[in-house]
């Protein structure tokens, strides 16, 4: 089996599509599944072989790969280019952030945008929702934490306010 | 060879001669220890009379002396048996008092040690009773504070809205870029 390189341009739309953990393993149980569909038929594109199992944001990836020529012709390239998609996926850096409260997919998106232009590359959000942390974010990345919540500050103002009561 | 009869008569007569003399020999020996031996026998008897006689003396001043003996011995017998008992008697007497005077130093010194032991394990009980509740109520405290913590800052917590979080939530990654966390 000929082991194929793909330019780093093929993985860019897939990485553009996610933002956090949960839509990025969605991705990769949706390219895993696109697996199956790659025997059945041995000539033609991924979109026309998977027909209607691809997710239209999915699809619409493909449909671009496929225009700029970039998606391979064969089956067995095909595989290589979805392992190779899974693969730069899990390997994105990932940053852990930790708010007081369930986020909306703007400002997740917002945040994210932010991140990726302060380290110079998308990054992957790792979001856990911690009430006890009141207000603002806990920030983890490459193995640093930074506290920039209000949770301590907080409990130092109640625990004075216990102890002088 | 031939002998003349003279001779032989010579011969005969000689011999008659000398078995008369061997013969009046032996009667005259057998008179001698005739009397010998009834000479040795008048001695014999005599002898033994003497002896009967001095053996009983000699018996019965044996007995004297051992009467004599036995009673002497026999008193410093019993003198000596007073005297063992006594001291035997004194001996019980003075262990009897320093087992008495032990036993009593013993019970003191063992209700000395009793006190000194329940004073100790009542110090100890007591001492665990206040670590304990001291530690109750320093988790009740505890407790009741994370109670008034929590429900403080869920009370808090509810009063910013969506907006305020995602403000200091812009914020707190403001404050990230200046202290070059992503760098």
């Amino acid at each position: 089996m000929t082991k194929v390189t793909f330019d780093k341009a093929v993985f860019i739309p897939f990485a553009s599509s996610v933002y956090e953990t949960n839509a990025m393993y969605l991705l990769i149980e949706h390219l895993e599944g696109l697996k199956r569909f790659l025997f059945k038929d041995k000539e033609g594109t991924i979109t026309r072989k998977a027909g209607t199992f691809l997710s239209s944001n999915v699809a619409s990836i493909f449909s671009q790969l496929e225009t700029l020529g970039m998606e391979p012709p064969d089956d067995e390239k095909q595989l290589q280019l979805l392992d190779a998609v899974i693969e730069y996926l899990n390997n994105m850096p990932k940053v852990k952030v930790t708010f007081a409260f369930e986020p909306s997919i703007t400002f997740i998106n917002r945040i994210n945008g932010e991140i990726s232009k302060e380290l110079g590359q998308k990054v992957i959000l790792d979001i856990s929702v911690n009430q006890f942390i009141f207000a603002g974010a806990v920030f983890e990345y490459n193995g640093k934490v930074r506290d920039y919540s209000l949770g301590q500050k907080v409990d130092d103002y109640i625990e004075g306010y216990i102890k002088n009561a | 060879m031939n002998i003349p009869l003279p001779s032989i008569q010579v011969l005969f007569f000689a011999t008659l001669l000398v078995n008369v003399a061997f013969l009046i020999i032996l009667a005259a020996l057998f008179l001698l220890i005739s009397k010998i031996s009834h000479d040795s026998k008048h001695h014999a008897h005599d002898d033994h009379l003497q002896n009967k006689h001095v053996a009983k003396k000699i018996e019965e001043e044996a007995a004297e002396k051992l009467d004599k003996m036995i009673s002497l011995t026999s008193e410093n017998l019993e003198r000596e048996i007073r005297e063992q008992l006594s001291k035997l008697v004194d001996r019980a007497e003075a262990e009897s008092r320093e087992m008495t005077q032990f036993v009593a130093s013993q019970e003191e010194a063992i209700v000395k040690e009793s006190q000194a032991m329940v004073a100790n394990i009542v110090a100890k009980a007591e001492k665990e009773a206040d670590v304990y509740r001291q530690n109750q109520i320093d988790k009740v405290a505890g407790q009741i504070n994370s109670i008034v913590s929590s429900a403080a800052k869920d009370v808090l917590g509810r009063a910013i809205s969506i907006s305020e979080h995602e403000d200091l939530v812009s914020q707190a990654l403001e404050r990230a870029k200046k202290d070059k966390f992503f760098a």
